[in-house]
């Protein structure tokens, strides 16, 4: 049995060895040095900042700037704890901009190593260099830098064993050194950054301020898809950044980076924001590339819940929430609208074939905004149109079925330039020209433009369709537009599993997205009114589906997230369903009904609604 | 086999037949049987669930059965000569020959070919063909043929109700209501309700005679019901749903009526619908009276709007409402004479619009709602 260790005395610590322990809270490993040294030389304006590690950060980490250096008089003072130029007193710290500011980094820093600091000041003669060991014993020297700051950092723990241990192999930890490097590239693309361990450079960009550039590099070499901007306001809050095209996807998170006020954070509500918005446009476990910059008042979050200052925390989750998700969503939306453009002229210009070689039916041109035209400008269009209508014989070929019939070109001329500005919109020059081919597996519609095929997938277009309009409502403005067809049954639906629940929230949910609804007996649902564009496409049965589902999805108390899952829900059952013959003119309705709706790539579950097979696509399949 | 038929007979018999056909993983829903006797020859075709069978009178044939594919037997004749068309079958093949024009089918035996119902013991009743089109001209379009909703549902059908002497054939979408009344017809004490597909009611609407002396016998065997008039006969699977109390909503308590010309009303309309077509494909029309007219208002936002000004006698007080002008268009067509009538009782509740020359004619409308 082993003997009991003679009782020691209560003392009290040294100095030294208070510090040594409460530094292992904000130094843990070589990346927190970094970290602080970095934001040091940020703080000090520095356009160029060199990293450089031996051994992983165990022998030695340099961080040399080009910021405006330390006064050779304030240079002892650097290294004392709670010495700080960055905040007088505690208010400062909830007004902070900088980006370190507790005054304890360099002091931790010379308690678990031998600290050397060598900087100039514009008002000095010379530089001075600052030698620091962990028992406090300085000495000063003058040196010979231009400007800047340059600190090494040597023999890290070696007066604590216990941390040394911990740390991992050299090149995990300058793998995480090169991490968190890569996020201050991105937040700071004006910065020349160079990282370099045991002389190999493991990361370099080259300060032109091209965010763009430096995110496509760092994602992944060759990088090709498209970063969609995102930026939306609303003040004192922002949002802007870059997000992948859904094209591109990743499995993980590892292509993502959060920033708020422009320091690199994590946080679990700004992931669910990301991951929640793109639901519409990618299948959960992909996760799309971006850097997303969140500028928020500093009053409404906390960084200082854990001294790496990567945790944060907000006073008004749900607002940032909110925010971040909007801005994503908005990015997405108007990208796909974007990349719509020249598939909606292809599409366009079927419809306007199928209606003349429709027999019976009138030419019905797409309605589309036109903007009233000064005499200048529709002199102008004429003269456009003249060039649009001698081509048109030539670009609008007759169709198997549907035959063509080119408009003579002495048409009048508001005709013609009706004609040229439709096309003039949509870019019509440049788009393909489509043919429909049919219904394949009563499922799918297929178009030829020549060079490409696409197959459009009838459920989820439509779906995708109708969830946008009826998620319009989100925006109250536009809520009240939504007009309602009363019904001369009313639909009764019962409701088995929220017979208990307080149905206000339904209620209310309903009543914005243009459904006139009622508390009836039993738990069910009396609904009277519907919004008119789904006139035909709800029914009693449809409707208790659509709210199974949608009670089975409640998570979220916002009206706004209710209402988007209504529309979800609803949308899906009073979609056209997959396996469904449909006959010409269905076809035909559900690709006007395309044309006109923006964002119809993704439908709201995340899976794609059209699908471009190219010629090379094709080459590949034959093996050629 | 062998049998001599005009083109012009054979090929109306053949399109005819092939509407009940539908393109089908089941070779033979894709054929039409055709049975050949030595004095007629019967051609029917089924997707399963609605069936069309004509007969036409030959004479001088060879008797013989066979399945010919519809769709290609039908286009081939459609082109062909309009001359005698002489059809013969040898083996697996059937010979298809006019003059110089001679083409060899492939067809299947005469098996597995769904048999109908023996519904010679159901017959319901016989009301005139003209009566029974005319009906259905007038309700049919308010149903929704298309239901690709998936469900079936009440406003999928075209709804008889034989209650003693009268018969209601009543057609729903669920917002307005088109219900035609026929009432004394002769022999009748029927009380049965019937829930025909849409699909079917319209294309019996197409196939029935417009002659007055034309008769219609009506059979109901089982859960189906079957039509047969003159050389021809329409079998049909019946709708298996409830269809809602339609007496419960005629409007009563009428507060205000609206005497229109029917013309000027359409035309008015016609236009206004121009400037109703907002992305959203919501029409609305504006409905507004004053003393002795009536204003039509369209407001599409950014699209544009309009108003028209109508001549209106009005017996009660003034009306405003807000309707799909496509509601009325489509019942316009439908009413007989020249003056229409709305029936108003508020806003929110529906307006009858009925017909002087018809008072068997009834067409009810919800109102659009917004805030």
């Amino acid at each position: 049995m082993e003997e009991a260790q003679p009782r020691q005395p209560i003392m009290a610590l040294s100095e030294q060895e208070a510090r040594r322990i409460s530094a292992g809270e904000v130094v843990e490993r070589p990346v927190n040095v970094v970290k602080e040294l970095v934001e040091n030389a940020l703080d000090a304006g520095a356009t160029q900042v060199t990293v450089e590690l031996e051994d992983g950060g165990r022998q030695l980490i340099r961080v040399t700037d080009n910021g405006h250096g330390i006064p050779a008089s304030e240079l002892p003072l650097a290294v004392l704890p709670h010495h700080t130029s960055k905040i007088r007193s505690l208010d400062d710290v909830f007004g902070l901009s900088s980006l370190g500011f507790r005054g304890e980094a360099l002091a931790s820093i010379a308690a678990v190593s031998r600290l050397r600091i060598a900087s100039h000041h514009a008002d000095d003669e010379l530089g001075t260099a600052l030698s620091l060991d962990p028992a406090g014993l300085s000495s000063t020297e003058p040196v010979n830098l231009q400007g800047g700051t340059e600190v090494e950092v040597r023999e890290l723990f070696h007066n604590t064993p216990a941390r040394l241990k911990f740390l991992r192999s050299r090149q995990s930890e300058s793998a995480q050194v090169g991490r968190m490097l890569v996020s201050y590239a991105i937040a700071w693309p004006e910065v020349r950054w160079e990282l370099l361990s045991a002389g190999r450079s493991l990361l370099s960009t080259d300060g032109s301020g091209d965010r763009r550039q430096v995110l496509s590099d760092l994602i992944e070499p060759g990088f090709r898809h498209e970063l969609h901007e995102l930026d939306y306001e609303f003040p004192p809050s922002a949002v802007h950044g870059l997000i992948s095209d859904p094209t591109y996807h990743r499995n993980n998170r590892s292509r993502q980076w959060f920033f708020i006020n422009r320091r690199p954070v994590t946080n679990r509500l700004l992931y669910k924001a990301v991951d929640d918005a793109m639901r519409e446009f990618l299948s959960s476990g992909k996760y799309p590339a971006g850097a997303f910059f969140l500028e928020l008042p500093p009053e409404e979050i906390d960084v200082n819940v854990h001294p790496m200052k990567l945790e944060v925390s907000f006073s008004q989750p749900q607002a940032v929430y909110t925010l971040l998700s909007t801005a994503v969503r908005r990015g997405m939306n108007r990208a796909a609208g974007e990349r719509q453009g020249s598939l909606r002229s292809g599409l366009s210009s079927v419809v306007r074939q199928l209606d003349a070689g429709m027999p019976g039916r009138p030419v019905d041109s797409i309605e589309r905004r036109r903007p009233n035209l000064s005499l200048a400008d529709a002199a102008r269009q004429y003269a456009e149109v003249s060039v649009d209508a001698s081509v048109t014989p030539a670009r609008l070929e007759p169709e198997d079925d549907f035959a063509f019939v080119p408009p003579p070109i002495d048409v009048i001329p508001e005709r013609r330039v009706q004609l040229a500005q439709d096309d003039a919109d949509a870019g019509f020059a440049d788009a393909p020209q489509l043919s429909l081919v049919g219904q394949v597996g009563n499922s799918y519609l297929v178009l030829n433009s020549g060079e490409r095929l696409y197959v459009v997938d009838q459920h989820a277009a439509h779906e995708r369709i109708l969830f946008e309009k009826i998620y319009e409502a989100v925006d109250p403005a536009r809520a009240s537009a939504i007009t309602r067809q009363s019904l001369l049954f009313p639909m009764v639906v019962s409701l088995d599993d929220t017979e208990s629940e307080d149905m206000q929230p339904l209620l209310e949910a309903l009543r914005r997205v243009g459904f006139n609804a009622e508390a009836g007996a039993g738990g069910s649902l009396v609904i009277s009114e519907v919004p008119q564009f789904l006139r035909n496409r709800i029914n009693p049965a449809l409707m208790a589906d659509a709210l199974e589902e949608f009670s089975s999805r409640g998570i979220s108390d916002l009206l706004e997230d209710r209402i988007k899952e209504l529309a979800a829900s609803i949308s899906c059952r009073a979609a056209i369903k997959a396996r469904m013959r449909l006959t010409e003119s269905e076809q035909l309705a559900l690709l006007r009904l395309l044309l006109e709706s923006w964002s119809s790539l993704s439908c709201p579950h995340g899976r794609p609604t059209i699908i471009e097979i190219g010629s090379s696509e094709l080459e590949k399949m034959f093996l050629r | 086999m062998r049998v001599v038929i005009s083109q012009e007979l054979l090929s109306a018999v053949l399109s005819t037949v092939s509407k009940a056909v539908t393109r089908s993983i089941n070779p033979v829903l894709n054929h039409v049987r055709v049975v050949v006797s030595s004095d007629h020859v019967e051609m029917t075709a089924t997707d399963g669930e609605f069936t069309i069978r004509r007969t036409l009178a030959v004479s001088g044939a060879d008797p013989g059965s066979f399945l010919a594919p519809a769709d290609l037997l039908s286009k081939l004749v459609g082109k062909l000569p309009k001359k005698d068309v002489t059809l013969s079958t040898e083996g697996n093949q059937l010979n298809v020959q006019v003059g110089r024009s001679s083409y060899d089918l492939t067809i299947m035996p005469d098996e597995n070919f769904p048999s109908l119902p023996e519904y010679d013991g159901s017959l319901l009743t016989s009301i005139p063909a003209s009566l029974l089109k005319n009906a259905l001209q007038q309700t049919t379009f308010s149903a929704v043929k298309d239901s690709s909703t998936g469900a079936v549902h009440y406003t999928n059908g075209v709804f008889f109700v034989f209650h003693g002497a009268s018969l209601d054939i009543v057609a729903t979408d669920g917002h307005r209501l088109a219900l035609k009344r026929n009432k004394g017809l002769a022999g009748n004490e029927l009380e049965q309700n019937l829930l025909l597909p849409a699909r079917v009611a319209d294309e019996l609407e197409k196939m029935l005679p417009d002659d007055d002396d034309a008769a219609v016998a009506i059979f109901n065997p089982g859960n189906q019901v079957a039509f047969a008039f003159g050389s021809q006969l329409v079998v049909c699977s019946l709708l298996d749903v409830k269809f809602p109390d339609y007496e419960r909503v005629i409007p009563k308590d009428i507060a205000t009526r609206v005497f229109l010309d029917k013309s000027e009303l359409n035309d008015a309309l016609q236009r206004v619908q121009l400037v109703c077509r907002t992305r959203d494909q919501n029409p609305v029309a504006h409905i507004e009276s004053s003393e002795d007219k009536i204003d039509i208002r369209s407001d599409a936002g950014e699209v544009g709007k309009g108003v028209e000004e109508l001549a209106a006698q009005i017996e009660g007080g003034a009306i405003r409402i807000a309707l799909n002008p496509e509601y009325i268009i489509q019942v316009l067509k439908n009413v007989p004479g020249d003056q229409v009538v709305l029936n108003w009782i508020n806003e929110v509740n529906p307006v009858l619009v009925s017909s002087p020359r018809d008072p068997d004619y009834l067409y009810i409308v919800m109102p659009i709602r917004m805030d």
